[in-house]
């Protein structure tokens, strides 16, 4: 087991060094001008983006010197800073990327854990009556629900909810995490909070619904057309619990390793989603600081979206192996 | 142009065409349905409660028709099957693959999967423990449990997949005396678990109780197989080609095995398999199907020694042994029909050698030859006339 | 008895004759029994057959075709506008203002209305001279969805087709010749994977403002680069059933007749890779046409003037007003978008399903 995990983290590592390469070499595509006029920029915008600040990620990079040697040098440079988590001072926040990373992480993983949980309530279960009912009525809407949930744009369909649920009922607020008009305190900040949240919650549970329900229905499908099952019910166990306890502890295996593949992700931000609410999630964070031209930042966020799948996809070998008895680590 | 036309004209369709389809899923929708809710209904007891013919048999299946209703068509897989288990014997059934071997074996657990496969006629007399007898054709899905892993149990052909891979083999086998009897305890349930494992000649029990499916080798598995069918005490087991996917000295063991238990265990064995070796080495009495019809049946001497339906004496030939001097194995030409909308006239008819005018009428009838050898074919109906 | 015998044995060999030629007659017969018929319909028929019995389906064919028809040939018929041809009939725009005065110690109120005149056209309702009315610069909105879907369908096109040469050869090569090769072209698969989609994209875009791209083709750039990142999704499916194809008797077969390695993959391998992979072509239309969309809604990929769906909503990110009082800017789009998302994932579902094998119906 130990030598398995170590072998994974190695390789882990491999596929880390290869992201970042590209990373950087994208960043070296960029004319050293085009920065200089994104600064000013930002400059103009009110906030100061110091000298010194601009020097340090300019040695950081290593930009500048565009011979292969150069290039290489600023890599291993970057490389080097990375490794003790300094990924540069943000132009537009004027402090470490890693701080306004972690501030704002917060946010956007509470709002997806919420919706991931419900996401996987909802859709388990729908999902195995599909397949228990094949063909059937229930099979259809399931079939027609999850076309649904992976045809439409996030953009589209949660503009069309803001507008709705928030602007034209008026039910609940229709951007921003907290009210600026009143301060709560205790129960009342968390019920605010929930207001704030739930058309955006609502809009990635109703959206990512579909494919997990997808997943469920095929995975259950073809354990009920397997040997093992046919012996439960020769045994005489009863329908449910053939389902129940034979059939689901085999469609267990493939959702919870997708789960602890996606736990990691859930820090990564909702970038649209979060964007259309405007909600101080990273998504949204990421989105403003790129648009301004806060290179530290884009590099930064990038290589820590990076790190995050790279540890999903660890993970979710781990899980397999913890949850499948038959596979051997080796 | 004329010719043109004329070859447009003929030009023959090889295919179903949307509206037959259509008109063919409706009528099926329409059969299914009522068979359905006949499966899901609720009845008394009384309903389904009847009488053996032959209070010796155990088990008397009576004109059973077991349908798929496909898209082409109904699939007739079981079309009109008889035939009887007597107490302690054991009864071979054999044929070529797809003849409906399977089929049988699955109707009587009520394992036929719905809504497409339906049992659509005919009797399944069981004797239960208490000398009740029940139709298990008729019964409600929701009693069949009574009878289902209980009184009869079943052993499938594939031992590599039917055992389930995320559960211990002691978590399955305890399962089936906690479905079954009454008052057990985890203790209680394990060392019964243990006896089976060990009456089955599996030299660890202990180690193989707590070990997963995939950590055993093939014959292990079909002897844990064999245990879970055991450990309910059942009056009829049903063994589905159990050594097929088996090595040949495994092979011998398994049965060597199953002979044994049949005396220990006071029961009587439905054997299916494809292998005539395997028939003559266990069973008492055979039935032969072809295309989902009984073409003949006897006791093992009747159809070894004497077999009449042209089919039976071709599936002897293409046996290999080892005083043959033929350097070639016979072969019966020809495929198994396509069993949807069979005709009415012997299914053999196309692959037979000995046809008669007769054959193409109507199916022929079982003639009786001796007080325990029936065979259905032409030949041998002019005797009964004459006789 | 004996003599009797003797003649029905001589009439059974006629008897065969006669059988024989029945069956001949039967099959020239226009009543060929049901299980001839059905044995004889080819593989290919038959997935047409199970593709078009499912109503979904149909439905997503239609859906595509319209789209296709719209965005192409709806161009040339409806000539009234073009796509960055600005409605310059003019608007007059009344706005109402009071302005209190205080002259000697007394307050007059003086309600002002300023009438204004503007050049373009903006925002106005649907009527026969603008079928779905106009956007906030006065452009036509029923006009750019069919310019917006001639982006989204050629791109999403171009870059499906890319994805799959890319992992076919790739995935192909992987598959086929295995050991270091395929170590290294996984392990690159493993690489892009963890890249992130739209982040990334962000990063290229900014690369795409510094240096002068026509905002027309920005988009393909953008599209080039999704298709480096979509790659090994392809080039694992290809590699994962070429490795099981490779186990099979007929390669061992096409082994041992002397078959070329190209012969071996592109004849005999490749077609049996065929089916998966049109399925996942046409799933991952869908995709990217979603990919397209949330580009140009972030305003990376096709940018002003030009027409492109998710261009056409990102308006109302800014602008509340629209996205409360003008639905007919924005969510026209929005039901393109899905409409044709929609309608690739019904063709793909349909084609899985009917060249499944295993599918019971």
């Amino acid at each position: 087991m130990l030598k398995y995990i170590l072998k994974r983290i190695v390789m882990a590592i491999f596929i880390l060094m290869g992201v970042s390469m590209i990373i950087y070499f994208l960043i070296r595509l960029m004319p050293v001008d085009f920065i200089q006029d994104k600064i000013n920029a930002i400059n103009q915008g009110g906030a100061t983006v110091s000298e010194e600040t601009v020097n340090a990620m300019y040695e950081m990079y290593g930009l500048g010197d565009n011979s292969l040697m150069g290039i290489l040098e600023g890599y291993f440079s970057w490389l080097g800073s990375l490794v003790k988590f300094d990924l540069g001072t943000s132009f537009v926040y004027g402090i470490p990327v890693a701080d306004v990373i972690v501030e704002h992480m917060g946010i956007s993983f509470i709002i997806a854990l919420i919706a991931t949980v419900f996401e996987f309530l909802i859709a388990i279960p729908l999902g195995i009556t599909a397949a228990t009912h094949q063909y059937s009525f229930r099979d259809y809407l399931v079939t027609i629900l999850v076309m649904i949930g992976i045809s439409l744009p996030s953009f589209f369909f949660g503009n069309m909810l803001k507008d709705f649920l928030a602007l034209k009922l008026g039910w609940f607020p229709a951007s921003g995490l907290v009210n600026a008009t009143v301060s709560y305190s205790g129960i009342e900040l968390l019920v605010d909070y929930l207001r704030h949240a739930f058309i955006p919650i609502l809009t990635i549970v109703i959206l990512s619904i579909g494919a997990r329900m997808r997943m469920t229905r095929t995975n259950m499908l073809e354990v009920m057309n397997s040997d093992y099952i046919r012996t439960a019910r020769a045994k005489g166990l009863k329908e449910k619990k053939v389902i129940n306890k034979h059939a689901f502890r085999n469609t267990l295996i493939p959702l919870v390793t997708s789960l602890a593949g996606l736990l990691p992700s859930l820090f990564s931000g909702a970038i649209i989603t979060e964007q259309v609410f405007d909600l101080p999630g990273i998504g949204n964070i990421a989105l403003d600081a790129m648009n301004r031209g806060d290179i530290p930042f884009i590099m930064g966020y990038n290589m820590f979206l990076a790190l995050l799948s790279v540890v999903g996809v660890l993970l979710a070998d781990l899980m397999y192996a913890v949850v499948d008895p038959r596979v051997k680590l080796e | 142009m004329g010719i043109f036309n004329k070859t447009k004209k003929t030009e023959k369709r090889d295919y179903l065409s949307g509206k037959e389809i259509r008109a063919i899923a409706k009528e099926n929708a329409k059969v299914m349905k009522r068979l359905e809710a006949y499966k899901y209904r609720k009845a008394d007891e009384s309903e389904y409660l009847t009488k053996m013919k032959n209070d010796d048999n155990i088990l008397e299946i009576d004109n059973l028709h077991t349908y798929f209703f496909t898209e082409q068509g109904v699939v007739k897989s079981v079309n009109g099957v008889s035939f009887d288990v007597p107490k302690n014997a054991t009864v071979g059934i054999v044929g070529e693959s797809g003849c409906g071997k399977s089929v049988t074996s699955m109707s009587v657990m009520r394992l036929i999967q719905g809504p497409t496969g339906q049992i659509y006629s005919g009797e399944i007399r069981f004797k239960e423990k208490d000398d009740k007898v029940y139709d298990i054709a008729k019964m409600p899905i929701r009693d069949i449990y009574k009878i289902r892993g209980n009184e009869i149990a079943m052993i499938f052909q594939e031992p590599m997949t039917s055992l389930n891979p995320v559960f211990t083999i002691g978590q399955q086998l305890d399962e089936v005396t906690f479905i079954h009897k009454e008052g057990v305890t985890k203790d209680s349930a394990k060392a019964k678990s243990i006896e089976m494992l060990n009456l089955v000649g599996i030299a660890m029990p202990e180690r193989v109780y707590n070990s997963f499916p995939h950590e055993l080798s093939g014959g292990m598995r079909q002897r844990v197989m064999i245990a879970m069918a055991l450990a309910s005490d059942p009056r009829l087991i049903i063994a589905d080609e159990p050594t097929t996917a088996l090595d040949v000295t495994i092979q011998a063991q398994i049965l060597d095995l199953l002979r044994d238990l049949k005396s220990k265990i006071d029961g009587s064995i439905m054997l299916i398999t494809h292998d005539l070796g395997v028939i003559a080495e266990m069973a008492d009495y055979v039935v032969v199907m072809y295309a989902g019809r009984v073409i003949e049946k006897g006791t093992v001497s009747e159809i070894f020694h004497n077999p009449l339906h042209p089919y039976t004496i071709g599936l002897q030939k293409s046996k290999p042994t080892l005083d043959s001097k033929d350097e070639e194995l016979f072969n019966i030409p020809g495929n198994v029909p396509n069993p949807v909308n069979m005709p009415n006239y012997c299914y053999f008819k196309e692959r037979c050698s000995k046809c008669v005018k007769k054959c193409n009428g109507d199916y022929p009838e079982m003639v009786q030859v001796s007080p325990t050898h029936f065979v259905a074919c032409h030949l041998y109906e002019e005797d009964k006339n004459n006789g | 008895m004996e003599d009797n015998k003797n003649i029905d044995i001589t009439s059974e060999a006629e008897e065969t004759v006669e059988v024989s030629e029945a069956k001949v007659d039967e099959v020239e017969d226009s009543e060929v029994p049901l299980d001839k018929k059905v044995r004889l319909m080819s593989p290919t028929r038959m997935v047409v057959r199970r593709f078009f019995r499912s109503k979904l389906s149909i439905i997503g064919l239609i859906m595509v075709i319209g789209l296709f028809l719209f965005s192409f040939v709806g161009p040339l018929i409806y000539t009234q506008w073009g796509e960055i041809e600005l409605d310059e009939s003019g608007k007059t725009e009344y706005a109402t203002s009071e302005v209190t005065y205080t002259v000697d110690g007394k307050e007059y109120t003086v309600r002002q209305t300023t009438e204004k005149f503007l050049k373009d056209n903006f925002l106005d309702a649907p009527s026969s001279e603008h079928i779905l009315g106009t956007d906030n610069e006065g452009y036509d909105i029923f006009v750019r969805l069919m310019y917006g879907g001639r982006i989204s369908l050629i791109v999403s096109f171009l870059a499906v087709i890319l994805i799959t040469v890319l992992g076919v050869i790739l995935g192909g090569i992987a598959g086929y010749f295995g050991g270091v090769i395929d170590n290294i072209i996984m392990r690159l698969c493993d690489v892009l994977i963890c890249l992130p989609g739209i982040p990334i994209l962000l990063i290229i875009s900014t690369i795409l403002d510094s240096s002068d791209i026509d905002a027309k083709y920005r988009i393909y750039l953008l599209m080039i680069y999704l298709t480096f990142i979509s790659w090994p999704g392809t080039a694992r499916l290809v590699r994962g059933q070429i490795l099981s194809l490779r186990e099979q008797e007929y390669m061992v077969a096409a082994e041992a007749m002397g078959y070329s390695t190209s012969r071996k993959i592109f004849k005999h391998l490749v077609p049996n890779v065929m089916p998966q992979l049109i399925v996942q072509m046409s799933l991952s239309l869908g995709s990217m046409i979603l990919y397209e969309a949330t580009l140009s809604y972030l305003n990376l990929g096709v940018k002003a003037p030009y027409a492109a769906w998710g261009t056409m909503i990102n308006i109302i990110s800014t602008n509340q007003d629209i996205l409360q009082n003008h639905l007919n800017v924005w969510v026209p789009a929005g039901v393109c978008i899905v409409i044709a998302v929609l309608g690739f994932n019904f063709v793909g579902d349909g084609l899985r399903d009917a060249l499944d094998p295993k599918a019971r119906r």
